[in-house]
Parts: C-alpha cells; sequence; structure tokens
C-alpha cells in the first residue's frame, strides 16, 4: 500500500458549542447517513469530532465535488474513527480509518489515506 | 432592502457569529485574517445570514469550498491562470482581480471580506430570489 493523501483538522470546542447553539436543525445539512439519528443528542464534543473528521477526510482525498454531508463518519473504540464517502468521487478507495486528539480546549482529527 | 439595511444586518450577522465589534465589521475586513474565521465559522455565518435575509444560500455559492483542490488549479503553491479563471465563474463576488496580482493560495483567504459578502447578498436582494 502506498501514502495517498492525509488531512488534519483543528475545532475549538467553544466554537462548536456556538454553532450548534445557533444552527438549530440545520446542523442536518452537515451530517451524512447514520448520522443523521444523532442530531438530536448531538454536544458539542460530538459535534466538534465528527465535524474535525470530515474536514480532514475533506483535505485527505482533495476531492472537490464532495461536501460534509458526503462524508459519513463513524466513531470507534479508543480515539478512532472510519471515515467514507457516500458517492463515488473518482478515487479508488472511498473509506479510511483516523485519529481524534485533544490540544487545550480543541478536538482535532487526522485521517490518512492509503492506496492499495 | 437599501444599501445600508444590507450592512447593518450583514454587519449584525457577522458580529454574531464570530463574536466581533461591530467597529471590526469594515466592508474592506477579511472575514480569517481581520475577524478571525476559522472553517466552522463560513458555515455558521452562511445560515445565519439565510436567517436574517430569509435565503437559501447553495453550498459553494458564497465560499469556495474545495474547488481548488482539483491539481490543475493550485501548483507549487500558486493558484493557475485556470484556477483563478474557475474562481471567477464559481464565485464572481470575490475580487479575483486583486488576487491575481500575488496568487499565492496561502493568501486567498485573506479576499473573502466582508464586501464579498454584501455583494453577494446584495445580488440575491436585487434578484428578489428569497429561497431557491
Amino acid at each position: 500500500m502506498t501514502l495517498s493523501g492525509a488531512g488534519v483538522d483543528l475545532i475549538s470546542l467553544a466554537r462548536a458549542k456556538r454553532f450548534l447553539k445557533s444552527s438549530g436543525s440545520r446542523v442536518k445539512r452537515l451530517l451524512a447517513g447514520s448520522e443523521t439519528r444523532l442530531v438530536r443528542s448531538l454536544t458539542p464534543l460530538m459535534f466538534a469530532r465528527l465535524f474535525s473528521a470530515k474536514e480532514a477526510y475533506l483535505k485527505a482525498t482533495h476531492d472537490p465535488t464532495l461536501d460534509l454531508s458526503d462524508i459519513e463518519v463513524k466513531i470507534l473504540p479508543r480515539g478512532r474513527f472510519r471515515v467514507k464517502s457516500l458517492r463515488l468521487a473518482g478515487r479508488h478507495f472511498l473509506e479510511a480509518e483516523g485519529c481524534f486528539f485533544h490540544a487545550s480546549s480543541h478536538v482535532g482529527a487526522l485521517v490518512i489515506l492509503w492506496k492499495p | 432592502m437599501e444599501e445600508r439595511g444590507i450592512f447593518l444586518k450583514t454587519q449584525e450577522t457577522l458580529c454574531n457569529a464570530l463574536g466581533v465589534e461591530p467597529m471590526d465589521v469594515k466592508p474592506e475586513a477579511s472575514l480569517t485574517r481581520d475577524l478571525g474565521a476559522e472553517s466552522i465559522d463560513f458555515i455558521d455565518i452562511i445560515f445565519r445570514l439565510e436567517k436574517s435575509f430569509d435565503i437559501k444560500i447553495p453550498s459553494g455559492d458564497l465560499f469556495p469550498g474545495n474547488i481548488l483542490n482539483d491539481a490543475r488549479f493550485v501548483q507549487a503553491g500558486s493558484v493557475t491562470p485556470a484556477g483563478l479563471e474557475e474562481l471567477r465563474q464559481k464565485l464572481p463576488y470575490l475580487d479575483v482581480d486583486g488576487f491575481s496580482k500575488d496568487p499565492q493560495i496561502s493568501r486567498l483567504a485573506d479576499f473573502f471580506t466582508v464586501q464579498m459578502v454584501l455583494n453577494y447578498i446584495g445580488d440575491r436582494i436585487a434578484k428578489n430570489v428569497p429561497n431557491s
């Protein structure tokens, strides 16, 4: 396997909280697939994780056609996650794994894409 | 809605989204460099503008998203002529001529200004397209 891309994103928890409070039901527009079930129970931490994972995946794939709502994040144990595009993006791989990290009052996500 | 009204409403929206003072929200202010906007803030700004002006802002209409992720558009850290043309087509409210004088990709976000937002909102209201 060869490394095909890497993406990192960081988001302030305070900003995530402010965004959730003001956006209300509009936050659904950023969610994909099974994530939409979380909308009523979405905490700032959960949202920060989803958002940073999606942004990191976008940066790793360099796919200009993807929106955040096209990207589905599945949280795994021990600070890891699986992330994939829900529609074809013209690449050989659509799924990747990543991990979260915490720095002060921020949450970050790192995604590595491998080409088989 | 007249120009002054659009400015005041946009100013209030940006103040609420970014946690800044009205005096900071000048037309020439950059959303990132001067007002501290991050990636989540661009989405927040769009949602709040939609609410303030009762309009729907399609994805990529106001801010570029990932349109420059294509390798044809950015090479060696600079936006190519093809990339500049893509910006002109997709983001007519952006000052692409100003950016093209030194089209380093790292500088692009500096051109997302309050004036750009005002131009977009003014145009949408002039076209009288409330919800598309």
